[in-house]
């Protein structure tokens, strides 16, 4: 039975890069930076663009998001007439359909202190579309007179009192406060996904929602609709548009286009795109330069083993496991830098931060072609050596 | 039966093209026997060192045939070529060359890494080799520990481990005092010996003559005369 072994030139090889303990940090630094920079911002980037979704992802059970078919994102809202929610409970296939109003209006805590908000109206009847999570409170609680749930961020940051010693108190069940001049009072505390503009949110009855809203002619900002048990949503979204001219997505549909709304209106992928090909280009500079430094430093070495019978595809193996092991040192410390920094602060900060593998993908095709440009800049240097320069 | 291992005819290099060319050797002619103790001498640029580089076959000649070990190595693909070396040729540099982050044992291993052999044998065989070349308890020291001749010490066991048919030093006193150069010399010519092994050896130091069998001395491209010690320039040397 024949064993796969490992050339002892390669042990050689790692000695090298690890004798010359300063190049050899001076490499993972680059690497590390890179890295850093290369997980970090995308991580921040998918973390604020996932927050443009926010509501989706927290709305509760709905399979469809009905809308105006001009309609680009969650928060890009063209109000309804009322008789469309009776027209989707029509459609075949559709188990429930129930109003939704999403609004920004202003609230107002006692002290005279205000906040443009976020306003959530849930279905009356079955409150469909509320918060996953409550800290505080029960959901139903909404069903009490002037009601109003509010978001972990908006009741310890913008709504928290705060004291002649700069201490913060934050909003307590019971509390009032003024939405767009009418009363509200706090009766319970979410747990929700942060928004892409950090606004507070409140969550209520689709009527008291509407009390609170300032007069316009349609107030339906959307329809949420159930399937029956077993249908294919794409008929049924078919038939909604054939039969209501509206558009329907299912929930992962409707992230997508709300996502790409911003994505293509903001810019903000371009921004961070442009931070990570820096961190690109620089973690390839240090690493490249300084890689590029050392073999020039064991030339000599490289000729003596040249002269004694090293072949060049020992001496390629030999430099790439050099760049193999500086990019997979580098690479971890700064993806777990990236790590540290980014859950330390917690998936409900003010800090967006999301990795998913794919991102860890990206970061590392980037370290692997930086590693690859710098190895081949070595191993054309040493495979291009005249192994007689070892006798001047 | 003395065998030869080198036959060189008409050796000749050049460097550079037209008016910028050098020719470095001028039609060389030499034969090395086996177990023969050889040294090249003469002034600096005449030559000395491009004449072993191509015997050593790390080098191609202009002109002219050099069999080394009965293979025309000239003419064989650079891959046969550092096998070749790999296998038959053992180095010693002036500057001992040896990998500052490697053990003395490490170094003196090396040989038998390219050649393939198991790790933990080669290590075993370099620390027998350091015991002959008198740094037993050295085997772990790294080059930095060691002074000047142990590190040459250490260079001649590496030339020696794989048990190569021809040595190839260049200068191997040169950055040793008088006292150190001549127990490497003695040791050199003591294993070279033992192990059957043909050294050249390229040298200024004129302190070293008399340990050859012969000695070719160069001068502008040329080998111009091959003496004895005892009457290499009138045996005056010393």
């Amino acid at each position: 039975m024949s064993s796969f072994t490992i050339s002892p030139m390669i042990g050689v090889a790692l000695k090298m890069l690890m004798g010359d303990t300063g190049k050899y940090i001076g490499m993972i630094v680059g690497i590390t930076f890179a890295a850093l920079i290369m997980t970090q911002q995308p991580a921040i980037l998918v973390g604020l663009l996932s927050r443009t979704y926010a509501v989706i992802t927290d709305a509760s059970y709905p399979d469809l998001w009905v809308m105006d078919p001009k309609v680009q994102a969650v928060d890009d809202i063209k109000p309804l007439q009322d008789t469309k929610l009776l027209r989707v409970r029509g459609i075949e296939g559709i188990r429930y359909a129930v109003p939704f109003y999403k609004g920004l209006l202003r609230a107002r805590m006692p002290d005279g202190n205000f906040q443009n908000s976020n306003i959530i109206g849930l279905d009356d009847a079955t409150l469909i579309g509320g918060p996953g999570g409550m800290i505080a409170g029960k959901l139903e609680d909404l069903r009490r007179a002037d009601a109003v749930i509010i978001d972990e961020n908006g009741a310890n940051k913008y709504f928290a009192r705060k004291l002649s010693d700069g201490t913060r108190i934050p909003l307590k069940l019971g509390d009032t406060l003024e939405i767009n001049d009418t009363r509200a009072v706090i009766v319970g505390i979410a747990r929700t996904t942060p928004t892409f503009g950090s606004q507070p949110l409140f969550f209520t009855t689709y009527t008291r929602a509407l009390a609170f809203a300032p007069q316009e002619r349609l107030k339906l900002s959307f329809i949420l609709a159930g399937l029956k048990p077993g249908v294919d949503p794409a008929p049924v979204i078919a038939s909604i548009k054939k039969y209501t001219g509206l558009t329907a997505y299912t929930r992962d549909q409707f992230k997508d286009v709300s996502l790409q709304y911003t994505i293509d209106n903001s810019g903000i992928v371009v921004s961070f795109a442009i931070v990570v090909l820096l961190g690109f280009i620089v973690g390839a500079a240090i690493s490249g330069q300084v890689f590029y430094n050392f073999t020039q430093d064991n030339i000599k070495q490289f000729a003596a083993l040249k002269a004694m019978g090293t072949s060049d595809m020992m001496l390629v193996k030999m430099i790439m496991t050099q760049a193999a092991l500086v990019g997979v040192s580098g690479w971890g410390i700064g993806v777990g830098l990236a790590s540290i920094l980014g859950f330390s602060l917690g998936p409900n900060s003010d800090f967006p931060f999301a990795m998913p593998w794919q991102i860890l993908a990206l970061s590392g095709g980037g370290v692997l072609l930086i590693v690859t440009f710098a190895a081949l800049i070595s191993i054309r240097k040493v495979i291009k050596l005249e192994p007689g320069v070892v006798f001047k | 039966m003395i065998q030869p291992v080198v036959i060189c005819k008409g050796i000749q290099k050049q460097f550079g093209e037209g008016a910028d060319a050098v020719q470095a050797v001028r039609g060389v002619d030499v034969i090395i026997n086996q177990g023969e103790f050889f040294m090249l001498v003469g002034p600096s640029g005449c030559g000395k060192t491009t004449l072993i580089s191509i015997i050593a076959g790390i080098m191609n000649q202009t002109q002219g045939e050099c069999l080394v070990l009965g293979e025309n190595i000239s003419m064989m693909s650079n891959g046969d070529k550092v096998k070749f070396r790999a296998k038959n040729i053992g180095f010693v540099f002036q500057s001992f060359n040896l990998l500052p982050a490697l053990t003395a044992a490490e170094n003196i291993a090396i040989p038998l890494f390219i050649l393939g052999e198991d790790k933990k044998e080669a290590i075993i065989k370099a620390h027998d080799l350091l015991a002959q070349v008198g740094l037993k308890d050295r085997g772990k020291s790294l080059p930095s520990q060691l002074s000047g001749g142990q590190q040459q010490r250490v260079a001649i066991a590496r030339a020696l481990i794989h048990k190569p048919k021809i040595i190839v030093c260049d200068e191997p006193t040169s950055a040793l005092d008088h006292e150190t150069g001549a127990n490497v010399m003695e040791m050199m010519k003591t294993l070279s010996k033992e192990h059957g092994t043909t050294l050249i050896i390229v040298t200024h130091d004129s302190r070293i003559f008399h340990y050859a069998d012969r000695i070719g001395e160069m001068d502008d491209g040329h080998i111009t005369a091959i003496r004895t010690p005892e009457t290499t320039f009138g045996g005056n040397y010393a």
